[in-house]
């Protein structure tokens, strides 16, 4: 943008309605954002979503199950499910300062691949029974069940567990999957 | 035939390392538009001849590795979608805490996100705090909050009873209750607990339940409509006891009570 060129005051708006909590989860609506940022609310994102890009930031949109809804695509992203996330993966050295331990992430993995494998729900027990072995009992309660506070997970009826709003948005599930499944064995990597 | 120009082959180069680039990073090998290259290429070849000889087997040298990636990568891609989460649960037996919380970390980016108080959270914060300050003074409690005593009247104020108020109350519930089943084999469980404010009507409710402990009194409930009465135990029903959870909420009591009125 030139110098002295107005600036879209709706830049600053649609950055504020991503990044504070309105309700009990972060983000907006493709659809509540029309309303309020109009029509071209997509372009309104894009150029958001450049300037966030310098601080390693990105706008993501998805759908209900996962289906991540490029920027450019209004119809789809009307629907979809809008925030902020960081756009390179954290280090080790980072888990401290957000609240969760790694033991914690192993849990969410284990559930996340357990679910996928089984239909998309898993029960606690089968959880516990895969991660006994490697994590106390009771710390694999309290990590499941804050998962589920956060919305990562949810769970339903008869103590089956379900992937939550929160993991379609953050993990990249797919990917996730590929680097459990190639893993290559440590002798092979050595 | 003419020599090739600085620019093209600078633009050459820049789509030979992005094919590298592709390969060595082990990225999406699809990003790579082959056909293009290998028209770009075809052009080049009948335009300026021998003199890209040498660019031309270094290009077809990447294609041909860029291809034997995209195989491999639908493969990979085909096999993923019905077995790759088996395959990672078998993964993930073998694996440490540490290694698979690692798998996540590398596939997880958070959100980004402030918390913040919404008008009407502030106004609960303000009530609590002015509501405090009411408890505060009406108890008298030291600033330092040294242990003292209370008097009967700041634990009236609190809504705590002494035990003979409580035993008091019951009796006076029980004595409310015995001529109506004087009078009727049972009575609704509403209409003996529900009074003109809400705290009463759940007072009754707590010390009914300490009547129904006792054994003094029993629950009925008719399986259809799903009312419930207050009947006089026999023998068969205290044998037979069982809990029953009664909803109290205030919507509940609103509806009851205008329904009285």
């Amino acid at each position: 943008m030139p110098r002295g060129a107005r600036k879209d005051p709706r830049l600053r708006r649609a950055l504020r309605l991503l990044l504070l909590r309105g309700r009990s989860r972060p983000g907006v609506k493709g659809s509540e954002l029309r309303k309020i940022l109009g029509s071209d609310y997509n372009k309104v994102l894009m150029e958001l979503n450049g300037k966030l890009s310098k601080l390693g930031l990105r706008v993501k949109a998805v759908l209900k199950r996962g289906e991540e809804v490029e920027l450019e695509d209004k119809e789809k992203l009307e629907d979809a499910w809008i925030g902020i996330v960081l756009s390179e993966e954290l280090v080790e050295e980072d888990l401290r300062s957000v609240g969760w331990r790694i033991d914690d992430l192993a849990v969410l993995a284990s559930t996340i691949v357990l679910a996928l494998s089984l239909g998309g729900k898993v029960s606690r027990k089968n959880i516990v029974e895969l991660l006994r072995t490697k994590i106390p009992e009771w710390r694999i309660d309290v990590a499941l069940d804050r998962f589920i506070k956060a919305g990562y997970l949810f769970e339903g009826e008869k103590d089956l567990i379900e992937l939550g709003w929160r993991t379609y948005m953050e993990v990249d599930v797919e990917k996730l999957i590929k680097m459990l499944s190639y893993r290559p064995s440590k002798n092979q990597s050595a | 035939m003419s020599a090739l120009p600085k620019t093209i082959e600078e633009r050459i180069r820049k789509r030979l390392q992005e094919m590298k680039e592709v390969i060595e990073k082990r990225q999406d090998p699809f990003q790579i538009d082959v056909a293009s290259v290998l028209e770009d290429l075809r052009l080049l070849l009948e335009k300026y001849g021998e003199s890209v000889f040498s660019l031309d087997a270094e290009a077809i040298e990447s294609v041909i590795e860029i291809i034997s990636e995209q195989e491999e990568w639908i493969k990979v891609e085909s096999s993923l979608l019905g077995i790759g989460p088996i395959l990672a649960v078998l993964s993930l037996k073998n694996m440490d805490a540490q290694d698979i919380g690692r798998a996540l970390l590398s596939s997880w980016t958070p959100l980004v996100y402030r918390d913040h108080l919404t008008i009407r959270e502030i106004f609960r914060g303000l009530r609590y705090i002015e509501e405090v300050r009411r408890i505060r003074k009406t108890l008298g409690v030291e600033e330092e909050g040294t242990l003292g005593f209370l008097s009967r009247d700041y634990l009236r104020t609190l809504g705590i009873m002494s035990e003979e108020e409580f035993n008091a109350k019951i009796s006076l519930l029980s004595l409310k209750v015995a001529p109506l089943l004087e009078n009727n084999k049972q009575v609704k469980y509403w209409d003996v607990i529900l009074e003109d404010s809400y705290a009463k009507t759940v007072e009754n409710a707590v010390l009914l339940a300490f009547l129904i402990s006792r054994g003094e009194l029993s629950l009925k409930i008719d399986p259809e409509s799903g009312e419930v009465y207050i009947v006089k135990p026999d023998a068969e029903e205290i044998r037979k006891r069982f809990s029953v959870a009664i909803p109290l909420s205030y919507e509940e009591w609103v509806k009851r009570h205008a329904e009285r009125s």
